[in-house]
């Protein structure tokens, strides 16, 4: 059975039902709506809209649904008692998002994040915060294209009390 | 009649699902400025979007706030990545891109530190110092006992 996703810039997406269910989101539209997987009439006569995803964001998320959709559940780690969280990234998700733009991984994060899709949001959160660790702050304001703002009197107030990091 | 009643459940069933969108739309962006502490708005830090890939939409991204398109829990949940015993140095680092990172980062520890257990680990300074000292940079948290911290093992750590 496949279900409609229609995007706020009005594309319709017919998806495989377990695709659609990948998203917490619209799972609980799909429960709001009455479409159940075995009721063919619910599904094709409705289509979930999703005002927060473009079709260009929509189609990565159906690109990243349909390689996982055979995905085992995992369960995924608790944070340890430090709240540090751990997630591998697999080798097609690496290559999958690869090429993305910072500004790409944005617009996927917040699709996978208003979806509710866990897998897809770990994978680019652990992207993102790959594409920072190792870098001098000047290096990452230049990644995300920020001026910074603080006065001298600040950073040097700021480097002050990250001195036990500096080389 | 029996098709009336449907077709008027019908319309509801749309409208709920309409009304969900919305209600759900509207909650993701009350709480991408739920911020913990004292709850005011970061700063916005702007970001240049450039499209190679996919030019559909390209437009409207030009000059989006970091914080529009990372929201305050989708940027702490990437914190939280970086928050691993070496990778604390991120943290620093980030801290020093500009305010709304430094204020970014702060929430983030005061969070942290607001996990149960957190006190105990900092407390008992039996494991990687770092943690202790991630918690030291961040000012504007109250800070704890000091005098135990093993120094030594902090100092092997930042050295490997």
């Amino acid at each position: 059975p496949n279900v409609k996703l229609v995007t706020s810039d009005n594309e319709e997406f017919v998806v495989d039902f377990r695709i659609a269910k990948m998203s917490v989101t619209v799972s609980r539209l799909m429960e709001a709506m009455n479409m159940s997987e075995t009721d063919d009439a619910s599904l094709l006569s409705n289509s979930i809209p999703l005002p927060n995803v473009t079709k260009a964001v929509m189609a990565r998320v159906i690109e990243w649904c349909e390689k996982h959709k055979n995905d085992e559940p995992k369960e995924e780690k608790e944070n340890d008692k430090r709240g540090r969280t751990t997630h591998v990234v697999s080798d097609w998700d690496k290559e999958f998002l690869k090429n993305d733009e910072f500004g790409r991984l944005c617009q996927l994060m917040g699709a996978a994040n208003y979806l509710e899709i866990k897998g897809l949001f770990n994978d680019i959160s652990q992207t993102i915060a790959n594409m920072i660790h190792g870098k001098k702050s000047d290096e990452i304001a230049e990644m995300f294209n920020i001026h910074c703002d603080l006065t001298e009197a600040e950073k040097k107030e700021i480097r002050k009390k990250t001195a036990w990091c500096e080389d | 009649t029996k098709e009336q009643l449907e077709k008027i459940f019908k319309s509801m069933s749309k409208f709920r699902v309409a009304l969900d969108a919305a209600l759900n739309s509207i909650e993701k962006r009350v709480h991408s400025y739920d911020i913990p502490g004292d709850g005011q708005i970061l700063a916005p830090g702007r970001l240049n979007v450039t499209d190679t890939q996919q030019n559909e939409g390209a437009d409207d991204l030009a000059e989006l706030s970091v914080w529009e398109v990372l929201p305050w829990p989708v940027l702490n949940h990437i914190l939280s990545f970086l928050h691993t015993n070496k990778e604390c140095i991120d943290l620093a680092n980030l801290s020093q891109v500009s305010t709304s990172f430094n204020r970014a980062v702060k929430e983030f520890l005061g969070t942290v530190k607001n996990r149960p257990g957190i006190e105990e680990v900092v407390m008992d300074n039996t494991e990687e110092g770092l943690m202790v000292e991630m918690l030291l940079f961040s000012s504007n948290l109250p800070f704890y006992n000091l005098t135990n911290l093993n120094w030594s093992r902090f100092e092997r750590s930042k050295s490997e």
